[in-house]
């Protein structure tokens, strides 16, 4: 542990900060695999495990991507293909949600319990 | 005489001092996100409209995936440090932080071979077939984490190519422009990684 300690203190700021996001990176991971057995609601879980990943992913793209280092137009040039997905996930959604509605799904409007049978129906071998 | 040809001019702000190779990559980096995230939706859409979607942790072993997402966290360290190494001109630094990544890339490669076949041959999944549960559940689990290992395989074989020119001493000036641009792609492989982890295996 003094040797860890002493290495660390070795290090210059930069490098440091590297390290801090490794640990941050570390705990946050487990924290997901932790929130699996929290008492909460799977919506819950969901949510909050999606959170923790969604903040590793961005420390990553802003510290060893070095994005906090790159200029505003960078940054703008990057937003732009998240506009993207975002009218792509709302259109590929939207067009699910219609297709299931008008063709695709023969079952729909009948009582729940009747979707029983429609899963041996499709996925039959 | 006509004019003679200028070299074309950036706004000296719009990028700063990234070289035209980093906003390349960056942009390359934006569309193959789009394409990930295509995929995810996809994905998505198949999960909430099956009722017979089975929970992943039945199948999928997360302790396994994690250990992996350990491994790729560390390789982005080690490349990082590679760069800062290269920076100040520490040749064999930059190369042991470069191998150590490349090592992590492998490493990882390992594990997915194993669980691919482990899947394969206990689970019953295949590209095609599921024998316990719907098939889209195994063709979506191989196209996501299939089409990111490739990216991680290319990503060795980038390395490799640029520790092969950092053994050569083409970065012994300092100018480390391309081993940051390997890098990108590097820790984009990892935080894709970090995204299909959460949603394929945890959720």
């Amino acid at each position: 542990m003094q040797a860890v300690i002493h290495f660390f203190k070795t290090l210059d700021a930069k490098r440091k900060s590297y390290f801090y996001v490794f640990f941050g990176l570390c705990v946050l991971t487990v924290l997901e695999l932790a929130f699996l057995h929290l008492p909460f609601s799977q919506t819950v879980i969901t949510i909050m495990i999606c959170v923790a990943s969604l903040a590793k992913a961005l420390i990553v793209g802003w510290v060893y991507m070095h994005l906090n280092h790159e200029t505003k137009g960078l940054k703008i040039l990057l937003l732009f293909p998240l506009f993207v997905a975002f009218f792509y996930a709302v259109f590929l959604i939207t067009d699910s949600h219609l297709t299931r509605t008008r063709h695709a799904d023969p079952y729909i409007g009948m009582p729940e319990r009747t979707l029983g049978p429609r899963s041996t129906l499709r996925f039959a071998s | 005489m006509g004019a003679v040809a200028q070299p074309v001019e950036r706004k000296p702000d719009m990028f700063g001092q990234a070289t035209n190779g980093k906003i390349g990559m960056w942009v390359f980096l934006a569309t193959d996100g789009l394409t990930f995230s295509g995929f995810l939706l996809a994905y998505g859409i198949l999960r909430a409209r099956n009722p017979d979607w089975p929970d992943p942790d039945h199948f999928l072993g997360i302790t396994l995936s994690a250990i992996a997402t350990f491994i790729l966290i560390c390789s982005s360290v080690t490349m990082v440090l590679s760069q800062a190494a290269g920076e100040e001109k520490k040749r064999n630094e930059m190369l042991f932080f470069l191998a150590l990544t490349i090592l992590g890339g492998m490493s990882f490669l390992g594990i997915q071979a194993y669980e691919y076949t482990h899947l394969a041959h206990s689970q019953g999944m295949n590209l095609w077939e599921f024998t316990k549960g719907p098939p889209q559940f195994a063709s979506t689990f191989f196209v996501v984490t299939g089409f990111h290992g490739f990216h991680v395989l290319s990503g060795v074989i980038y390395l490799m190519t640029i520790f092969g020119r950092a053994l050569a001493g083409k970065y012994d000036d300092g100018n480390v422009n391309e081993v940051e641009i390997a890098g990108l792609f590097w820790h984009f492989v990892d935080l894709v990684w970090i995204l299909v982890f959460t949603f394929i295996y945890m959720i």
